[in-house]
């Protein structure tokens, strides 16, 4: 990129977006799409993927298509669009009523940024809606679903290749920010993109972000340390395993606390997922307990600090979830438990969750009576089903990735015991090219050095961005609530 | 879903589980309407539209291995143990389950509740110069009906929202008026969070749900009540004028017009097992059925072995026809 366009480039994200400078990888792929060519952004969460696309809008000609996995994620990227006015916005997806979704489909044209999940994609009727358009840029968010070596696999990604091809969009720009070597290279396969594709793969050193393990003895230690690291008073995610777990954190530290957390997850309806999201982005909500339906695409600048109070499901999911914290660039907090019964667990969990041969192929012969599988496992066999693959192919990937699933949770296994630098250890799992880290003080710890105490008075998390939380947290009189809204 | 809930729904003599799943889920058929009306829960049809069948399963099984009820599932019958009335009672004493909704005269609750709710935030937001936003719902017929709304009041809808609400929070039981106006959010007053609300009243995460649908079905009740003085509140939240849909509408009213089964099916396009099933859903809907009227006891007496007089039958033995001998006016508008 010469000067004058890095120049004009800015100016206009300035202009449009009030930021002064672009965070990095943003400009060398809006350069690249603006040259014409397929892009694949391997950024870290919270570098601004969406900015993107976002930014690309008023230079394409048609519309722009984003297929994601999540309902909440599309919700979330199509409010941010809509509250900055940058375009109407369509989202199609399994929760509109039949005639809402005719409606949709029949005025598509009339819509910038189209949102719609891989399964809705694969239907003629939105394929030849889409064809007519024809699309100035197709964008495949979280692609690293497209990969069986992925943790998040998903086989409605694996004809992504294929729609690409028969939608002829102008551009693609693949979107992830958790792709290992194996990864980006199933996603340049699976999606067709052609060997000129510009990839952008940024490092997942996060430097504002400590790390802490923190080894408890058990449960009720766990949660005396949850509530020393609450009191700090900042922004703070908790993530949990379960949904009635998230319920139960968060009910424990309101009685403690009363209207501090909320809890967060699938099995919200979406007026109250939308609203405890604007209760936490306005600081009126401190403390969100939340499974991982929280967070992706949610940008909170000032979380300060994350905890996993359960492990997460993977690595990956570690990483994703740890990169919401401090996304204003300054001092945030990672704590990740690890209590001693937690191998068994996960292992636990991994072999309960892992489909056998047998379940696979009985499934095939009678999907209509599928005993024996859980709704998870229903849900991935008929996205199979649907893709069209025999039981045969499924039996083989799901075995590959039942070997990966293990593979994976030994690295992270590895970590979560470990005794040398954390930050080393993850950009040694995640970069191609790890940088060498310069441990310090404020890079990472295992308990129990430093203590925790000390930590936490060594950070001055609640000194990083003075406190402004006003918790209204609490229930108020019918009346105070009217003339307050109106 | 919370699987103590379900106990609500069953009792200590056999029921049909999966009847009662598919009343929940709002599947109308004319087994799962009787269904309802023998067990007394016509009204809570529609509660949990997206309830799944494995979701429900799970729930069943955790509910019996707990010793809260006993399973049949050769049957598909579910009973509730002693120990699953008591759980039954404890649950219902918490006073969240939604009696004054009814799905039949009032529309589906989700529906209503999230009109009001987006009425709620867009006119707040409005008050405050909040321009761009995120509606609460993505629904395109929610967001239409609201905006078709608010055009037709103008600003004086927006003042006449608040005003009616705040008479009505007078008029209604103080804990309704709480638990409604609580559940208000806008982007300029972002309210409390549905877990802190749960907590305050003492309900579970998934019990609040089920209080605002009762409380909802409460201003309803309120509002229609007294329409002329709630015009605002009123065409934001329009009932429907019958339980039928428009095509058992049709049919019902040509029978309430004094025609005989002949002629009916004559000027009909349908078949006569639809029209049937059209009269028995009528039967069970609509609360002054015309069962003296010419086609139905024509029906009656052409084929009194046959289908549709043995549900007829039945649901005389329910006492559905007790006061009711004399044919209403009611019916032949469509459900909205």
């Amino acid at each position: 990129m010469t000067e004058i366009d890095l120049t004009k480039l800015q100016t206009e994200l300035q202009q449009r977006f009030g930021f002064a400078t672009f965070r990095p990888g943003q400009a060398a792929l809006l350069q690249a799409l603006l040259a014409g060519r397929d892009a694949l952004g391997i950024l870290p969460t919270g570098s601004g993927k969406s900015l993107l696309y976002q930014f690309m809008s008023p230079h394409l000609d048609g519309p722009i298509l984003v297929v994601s996995p999540l309902i909440a994620l599309m919700a979330d990227q199509a409010s941010r669009i809509r509250r900055q006015n940058l375009g109407k916005v369509a989202v199609i997806n399994s929760q509109l009523a039949p005639d809402e979704r005719q409606q949709l489909l029949r005025q598509l044209g009339d819509y910038r940024f189209i949102f719609m999940a891989p399964e809705t994609l694969q239907q003629p009727v939105v394929q030849a809606q889409l064809r007519q358009l024809g699309l100035g840029l197709l964008v495949i968010d979280e692609a690293h679903c497209i990969s069986s070596w992925g943790p998040d696999f998903r086989p409605s990604y694996l004809r992504l290749g294929q729609l690409r091809q028969q939608l002829r969009p102008r551009l693609t720009l693949a979107l992830t920010a958790t792709a290992n070597t194996r990864v980006r290279q199933d996603i340049l396969t699976n999606l067709r993109l052609s060997p000129e594709t510009f990839v952008y793969q940024a490092s997942v050193d996060r430097p504002n972000i400590y790390l802490r393990l923190q080894n408890v003895p058990d449960d009720q230690t766990k949660w005396q340390q949850t509530q020393q690291l609450v009191a700090e008073q900042v922004p703070t995610l908790i993530y949990v395993a379960t949904r009635r777990e998230a319920e139960e954190v968060a009910l424990r530290l309101n009685q403690a606390q009363p209207g501090t957390a909320a809890f967060y997850h699938a099995g919200l309806a979406t007026i109250e997922r939308n609203q405890i999201q604007q209760l936490f982005l306005k600081d009126q909500l401190r403390v969100v307990v939340a499974t991982s339906a929280f967070g992706m695409g949610i940008d909170k600048s000032n979380l300060r600090l994350v905890i996993h109070y359960q492990l997460p499901a993977n690595f990956e999911s570690y990483l994703q979830e740890i990169g919401r914290a401090g996304r204003d660039g300054l001092q945030a907090l990672a704590v990740i438990f690890v209590q001693p019964n937690d191998q068994q667990r996960l292992s636990q969990r991994l072999q309960t969750n892992q489909l056998t041969p047998g379940l696979v192929q009985r499934f095939f012969d009678q999907p209509q009576d599928p005993v024996g599988l859980n709704p998870g496992q229903q849900t991935v066999l008929q996205a199979y089903q649907q893709a069209g693959m025999p039981a045969e192919q499924v039996i083989a990937i799901l075995q590959k990735t039942a070997q990966l699933r293990w593979r994976q949770w030994e690295n992270f296994w590895a970590y979560l015991t470990s005794q040398s630098c954390l930050r080393q250890q993850l950009c040694a799992y995640f970069d191609p090219d790890p940088p060498q880290i310069q441990h310090d003080e404020l890079c990472c710890s295992e308990a129990p050095a430093p203590r925790l105490s000390a930590l936490l008075q060594q950070l001055k998390l609640a000194q990083v961005v003075p406190a402004k939380t006003a918790p209204s947290d609490q229930i108020r009189d019918p009346f105070v609530i009217l003339t307050r809204l109106f | 879903m919370q699987a103590t809930i379900l106990l609500v729904t069953f009792a200590d003599q056999p029921r049909r589980y999966k009847a009662i799943f598919y009343l929940l889920q709002g599947k109308q058929t004319i087994s799962n309407l009787f269904a309802g009306q023998e067990y007394d829960l016509l009204n809570q049809f529609h509660l949990y539209p997206n309830l799944k069948w494995s979701d429900y399963q799970a729930s069943l099984r955790e509910l019996a291995q707990a010793g809260l009820v006993t399973l049949d599932s050769k049957q598909a019958l579910v009973t509730l143990t002693a120990a699953g009335q008591t759980a039954r009672e404890q649950l219902l004493a918490r006073d969240f389950w939604p009696r004054a909704y009814d799905y039949w005269r009032m529309g589906a609750a989700l529906t209503q509740w999230t009109r009001l709710l987006l009425a709620v935030q867009v006119v707040s937001n409005l008050d405050h110069q909040i321009k761009h936003y995120q509606p609460l719902t993505e629904s395109i017929n929610v967001q239409g009906h609201v905006k078709r709304w608010l055009r037709r009041w103008g600003r004086q809808g927006s003042q006449g929202l608040a005003r009616e609400l705040g008479q009505a929070f007078n008029a209604l039981p103080p804990r309704t008026a709480l638990i409604i106006a609580n559940s208000f959010w806008s982007d300029y007053d972002p309210g409390v969070s549905a877990g802190s609300l749960a907590q305050a009243l003492g309900l579970t995460a998934a019990e609040l749900p089920l209080a605002q649908i009762d409380c909802l079905g409460q201003l309803l009740t309120f509002v229609h009540g007294h329409a002329a003085a709630y015009p605002v509140l009123a065409q934001l939240l329009p009932v429907p004028a019958s339980p039928l849909n428009a095509s058992a509408g049709w049919t019902y009213q040509q029978v309430l017009s004094g025609k005989s089964w002949t002629k009916l099916t004559h000027d009909s396009r349908l078949k006569a097992s639809t029209l049937k099933e059209h009269l028995l859903q009528a039967a069970i809907l609509c609360p002054d059925f015309a069962l003296t009227a010419p086609a139905i006891q024509q029906l009656l007496t052409l084929d009194p072995d046959g289908y549709f007089s043995q549900r007829i039958q039945e649901l005389t033995a329910l006492g559905q026809f007790q006061t009711t001998a004399q044919s209403s006016q009611q019916g032949g508008v469509t459900h909205d």
